[in-house]
């Protein structure tokens, strides 16, 4: 639980936590579970997903998910309009009207780079947001496509802040600064969530830093060597960053100011 | 009868009542399931309605982990 003053809302749903946490690459289902409670997260992303029938006493993701966190359905791999509306369709389709209501929008447009195609991802927010989801699409940092997102009716924009899964850290902080400032603007209770990139506490508590609304992460966690701890280094850096966004950072300056007072100093003996 | 599942022929020995008898016989949970027919999203609460014929392509997803 993070003692800030405003907690994030998203498509009027308020969150405990900044952080929200990928379910892909864990170890294992326990690993999973274990790393989805250290991180403090209530939302969690999923992929859908063809499945063959579970086998007799077979646990499944739904028994590694706590009941109490929600589902974000992602559209990950899809690399075509049609292909991101139908995985939202079977997504809500597979939780029910008032479970699957939110839908991180992900059209791929790059193999190599997985980046966003972004003018597809903006018609498939349009036409989800008019069916009722709540659309978290993943984007590039670019300020311009935040602001037709807002116009197609996104309810959160998630901007990338490197390649998904490639732990480079906020790469370019003076876009997604841009990008909050102008979707601030335009929309000042849509919150700004930084998607995919990040690869450690400090990636994270930079953004947080910054004034980010929140962080999405799946690898940085899954992916480190004790996926456990680095989930509670990551629910901390997101915590502490944000306190530090909210507590207002000093100013930077190129020489020093001295912390202890010149009245009162001993004569020198020089 | 034969048809297809998650791109796979399956031989079925009996014609299923209905869809959702198709996905209990296979080992699903019905809860935990979304299901197409030919391409088309098949409502759950229809399920028990939905016919299984020869040749029909179906595909059965649920979640699994990503990010």
């Amino acid at each position: 639980m993070s003692n800030t003053f405003k907690p994030l809302v998203v498509g009027g749903h308020t969150f405990k936590s900044r952080l929200i946490v990928g379910t892909g690459k864990y170890k294992d289902l326990d690993d999973t579970e274990a790393c989805l409670r250290e991180s403090g997260a209530d939302m969690v992303t999923v992929a859908i997903r063809r499945v063959p029938p579970v086998k007799d006493g077979e646990r499944s993701l739904w028994d590694a998910i706590p009941d109490d966190m929600l589902l974000l359905p992602n559209t990950a791999g899809c690399y075509t309009l049609d292909d991101c509306i139908r995985t939202a369709h079977l997504a809500r389709e597979l939780l029910g009207e008032e479970k699957g209501k939110f839908i991180k929008v992900e059209v791929i447009g790059c193999e190599k780079t997985l980046f966003p195609d972004v003018a597809e991802t903006i018609k498939a927010t349009e036409r989800l947001s008019k069916e009722g989801f709540v659309c978290m699409p993943y984007i590039t940092d670019d300020p311009v496509s935040a602001l037709r997102l807002l116009d197609a009716g996104a309810s959160a924009i998630m901007p990338l802040a490197a390649p998904i899964g490639s732990g480079l850290g906020i790469r370019n902080p003076h876009n997604l600064a841009i990008v909050m400032e102008m979707v601030r603007q335009h929309s000042p209770d849509i919150p700004v969530i930084v998607d995919a990139g990040v690869g450690t506490a400090s990636d994270a508590a930079l953004a947080m830093e910054m004034g980010v609304d929140g962080i999405l992460m799946n690898t940085a966690i899954a992916g480190a060597d004790d996926a456990r701890m680095m989930a509670k280094a990551m629910r901390l850096a997101v915590e502490s960053g944000r306190l530090a966004f909210e507590a207002g950072r000093i100013p930077r300056k190129l020489y020093a100011t001295a912390s202890s007072p010149m009245d009162g100093l001993l004569p020198s003996l020089r | 009868m034969r048809v297809s599942i998650n791109g796979e022929d399956h031989i079925l020995d009996d014609k299923p009542a209905h869809l959702d008898e198709m996905l209990t016989t296979l080992g699903h949970e019905l809860s935990r399931v979304a299901v197409e027919k030919n391409g088309a999203l098949v409502p759950r609460a229809t399920r028990k309605d939905v016919g299984v014929d020869e040749g029909d392509a179906f595909e059965v997803v649920s979640l699994v982990g990503g990010g």
